[in-house]
């Protein structure tokens, strides 16, 4: 007798009990899979809660530091103590006024989106403008010793921070302006020929989308005295070899190596922009200049580059941006301390920022320490902000929209 | 004729489906055989290999066949999808003259990856093609046209301005050519002084890639930077999505107000943020060296939003009133009718979310330790430590990880073209 056929004997005669028995049985296992289901989800709320509690703890200590500063101290007992109880006797209507359906309903769409915004973008803007002014910041306990401008003061005094400014300005006013007029060049090129001009366009475009560094590495190689290319086409046309990037390389050299390679990555975007706004332009405007008799390069300069001069605006007040943030370019080449290997600086303002964090010989957290990096990404704001500013003032009056 | 066309061209296809497969096989089987040299080795040293019943073949033999086989796998590929374009097109029966060239083109370049049948194929289709479409013969009687000499002066303007853009597509194009073939190059060609442009297929050195892709460890780097790519691009895709179809659609107090604030931050340099996320993600959220600091600061772009607003705005409002009328709600409207609507932008975004992974560099290397290292990182710190000696692995390892994003990039041009024009972001 196996045991089925024994229950089943069992069942028969004692149905009742058999009953019971099976019920308390299922009974102790939806305990079991009830726990486990119950440990599970608090197991996984318990993961997903923490940045929500991480991000109130944020703000709120937020807070209590701005309260710890003089100014803050004061805001607190004199302005915001009379908002908050004007706010609490008027909540009724400003809540009905703000959370109504509709809104409600948009916010919800947009509460991903914003709450990522906030801890990540809204505030580190608000609180890198704050500390940069800070004495002895400390980061972990948001304390701090005052207010001053000394942090501007020791990045403004680094002995190399002269030639450091050079660099970048090097970097900006050589390679946009060369980098500009070449794909003008090659776009219009593009845009006279007929055939093969998607091929053309994706051999143009193909700087754009590979890796900087993997490619810096490629043109160090390229620039090698021993083993690289350009060097044995130099000696093929007689010339001697040079000392591009080593540690023999004279900082003329290693410039100008960097800025070929800028030069070379950075076509790819304006040729893609200058194609577009080419193929937007009326071709009636060449016919007439056709029947006119006008020669190529007057048909150029006078309807060509004035209507293709909002593109080039904009390309040129992207590039500039783009050319003063000048970092991976750098490192791909020269390595992360921005040095030839015979310490020649090819550094540019955005290293400031960067070194205070990657810290190589002091914690990055340590008091004082993030407030300088915060003031010298301040300064390269000013610095894009001026540039952009005049940039839209020229073009306000020379671009024909 | 269309049908012999149509039966052509399909027995065309699965024939270099079949060369292709046969390709691969043959690459993946031989590049597995290759043992790598032991790390001390100093000078090339001849290996002989047994497999299947060959005995004592030497290495220059499997260089060749891997150089082959990559050469058929690489011209297979593209004569597949032109010949699936051109499938595709039979039956809107729209082909002209020219694709009877480009098949002749097609069939010369089969003999070269040395697929004979199909090669006979396409001349056939070729062949048929221009007899069905014989030359039509333009006689211009206008005068400008008309005149030699203006014939001649249109046509030296078009040479000039061709052997231009070959030499500056050359440009362009030598560092990736010199980046393979350094990467090809044995010890012994490398550092002898006389230098190569040019490497016969024995002496391509296909052992380098293994030896790079294990002393970089560049695989788990592919590893690490494909779990990022998918999440941000993930999570990013659900949040574009939600927030630019509020700011599209929906209508509610403060909403261009939010938007105006959005793109004023665009103006702002990411060097003003990094300062801060560095004090949240590591002290605040205790996310040092843990994808989440890799993924959730990059969730959120900007101008994807912006971007993905304006082809939603492109969506005519009669259809949002239509499915009001019939009782859609607002996400379902969203599920349905948008996201269906917008799906070339939404490709766009991806694969631009997904390669802005591929390349990033800064964050990633400020909070993160080797294990967590993204490619380019890791290459970078290759080429510090261990391969400043050698710029063959350097170069092997760089050519891992461009390869793929520039094969991408051919495949979805049209994508990611469309998406770069918009922004401005770099460079």
């Amino acid at each position: 007798m196996n045991k089925t056929s024994n229950a089943l004997i069992n069942f028969f005669k004692h149905p009742i009990v058999v009953t019971r028995e099976i019920i308390w049985v299922l009974r102790i296992y939806y305990q079991k899979v009830k726990e486990k289901i119950t440990n599970f989800f608090s197991k996984v709320f318990a993961v997903i809660k923490k940045p929500f509690i991480a991000t109130a703890n944020l703000f709120s200590n937020l807070y209590k530091a701005f309260i710890k500063t003089k100014v803050g101290n004061s805001l607190h007992k004199y302005c915001f103590v009379y908002i908050y109880k004007y706010f609490i006797r008027y909540i009724g209507i400003i809540l009905g006024l703000i959370f109504n359906k509709k809104t409600l309903k948009g916010l919800l769409y947009l509460s991903p989106a914003i709450v990522l915004l906030c801890i990540f973008t809204f505030y580190p803007i608000i609180n890198s403008f704050m500390i940069a002014f800070y004495k002895n910041y400390d980061p972990i306990s948001r304390e701090m010793d005052g207010i001053t401008l000394d942090n501007f003061r020791v990045i403004i005094g680094r002995k190399s921070f002269a030639e450091t400014l050079f660099n970048t300005g090097i970097i900006v006013f050589i390679s946009v302006p060369i980098s500009v007029v070449i794909s003008l060049f090659i776009a219009v090129m593009l845009n006279s020929i007929k055939k093969l001009r998607a091929f053309f366009q994706t051999v143009f475009f193909l700087p754009y989308v590979t890796n900087t560094i993997a490619i810096g590495l490629v043109f160090s190689v390229m620039f090698n005295y021993n083993y690289g290319l350009i060097n044995s086409v130099l000696n093929f046309f007689g010339i001697n070899s040079i000392h591009w990037t080593d540690a023999q390389a004279s900082k003329f050299h290693a410039m100008l190596t960097l800025l070929i390679y800028i030069i070379w990555s950075s076509l790819a975007f304006k040729i893609l922009v200058f194609t577009a706004g080419l193929q937007n332009i009326d071709k009636q405007y060449y016919d007439a200049a056709k029947v006119d008799g006008t020669s190529k390069w007057r048909t150029f300069r006078k309807i060509t580059v004035p209507l293709l001069s909002p593109m080039i605006a904009y390309v040129t007040i992207t590039s500039l941006i783009g050319a003063f943030k000048t970092y991976t370019h750098v490192v791909s080449i020269y390595g992360e301390k921005g040095e030839t290997d015979s310490g020649i600086n090819m550094r540019t303002i955005v290293f400031y920022v960067y070194e205070y964090i990657t810290g190589s010989s002091a914690d990055p957290l340590a008091p004082g320490y993030l407030s300088k990096g915060a003031a010298a990404s301040l300064l390269l704001f000013g610095i894009i902000l001026i540039f952009t500013l005049i940039q839209l003032y020229v073009s306000k009056k020379r671009v024909h929209y | 004729m269309k049908d012999r066309l149509r039966n052509n061209s399909f027995i065309t296809m699965m024939l270099e489906l079949l060369w292709f497969f046969i390709a691969l096989s043959t690459f993946i089987y031989m590049y597995s055989i290759l043992e790598v040299p032991d790390p001390d080795q100093v000078i090339d040293v001849k290996r002989y290999y047994d497999f299947l019943f060959f005995n004592n073949i030497p290495e220059s033999t499997i260089n060749l066949v891997l150089a082959y086989s990559t050469l058929i796998i690489s011209i297979t590929v593209p004569l597949l999808v032109f010949n699936f374009k051109f499938f595709k097109n039979l039956k809107e029966d729209n082909y002209q003259r020219e694709s009877g060239y480009y098949r002749i083109v097609a069939g010369l370049l089969s003999i070269v990856a040395l697929n004979i049948p199909a090669a006979i194929y396409y001349f056939i289709s070729g062949k048929l093609i221009l007899k069905e479409k014989p030359k039509v013969k333009i006689e211009y009687k206008h005068e400008e046209f008309g005149t030699k000499g203006e014939y001649y002066r249109r046509a030296i303007m078009s040479i000039i301005a061709f052997f231009f853009l070959v030499v500056l597509a050359i440009i362009i194009i030598i560092p990736f050519y010199w980046m393979i073939i350094t990467a090809l190059m044995s010890k012994s060609t490398f550092e002898s002084f006389d230098t190569k442009f040019f490497l016969s297929f024995k002496e391509m050195n296909w052992i380098n890639f293994k030896e790079a892709l294990v002393k970089v460890n560049i695989g788990r780097h592919i590893k690490n930077t494909l779990i990022v790519a998918f999440f941000t691009t993930f999570g990013s895709l659900i949040v574009i999505i939600l927030s630019a179809f509020a700011f599209s659609r929906l209508e509610f107090k403060g909403r261009d107000f939010l938007f105006s604030v959005l793109l004023m931050t665009m103006m702002v340099p990411g060097e003003l943020y990094v300062i801060t996320n560095f004090v949240t993600v590591t002290n605040t959220f205790n996310w040092y060296n843990k994808f989440q600091a890799l993924i959730f600061p990059f969730i959120v772009d900007i101008f994807f939003i912006f971007f993905l607003r304006q082809t939603f705005k492109q969506i005519p409002d009669s259809m949002y009133k239509a499915a009001k009328v019939d009782g859609c709600s607002d996400f379902k409207y969203l599920l349905r009718v948008m996201i269906p609507i917008a799906r070339p932008t939404l490709i766009t975004i991806t694969i631009l979310n997904a390669l802005s992974t591929w390349n990033a560099y800064v964050w990633p290397r400020l909070v993160t330790e080797e294990d967590h290292h993204l490619v380019s990182i890791g290459l970078r710190a290759f080429a510090d430590a261990e391969g400043r000696t050698d710029y063959r692995l350097q170069m092997a390892a760089a050519a891992l990880i461009t390869v793929p994003i520039i094969i991408v990039f051919l495949f979805a041009r049209k994508y990611i073209m469309r998406g770069v024009g918009r922004s401005g972001t770099k460079g």
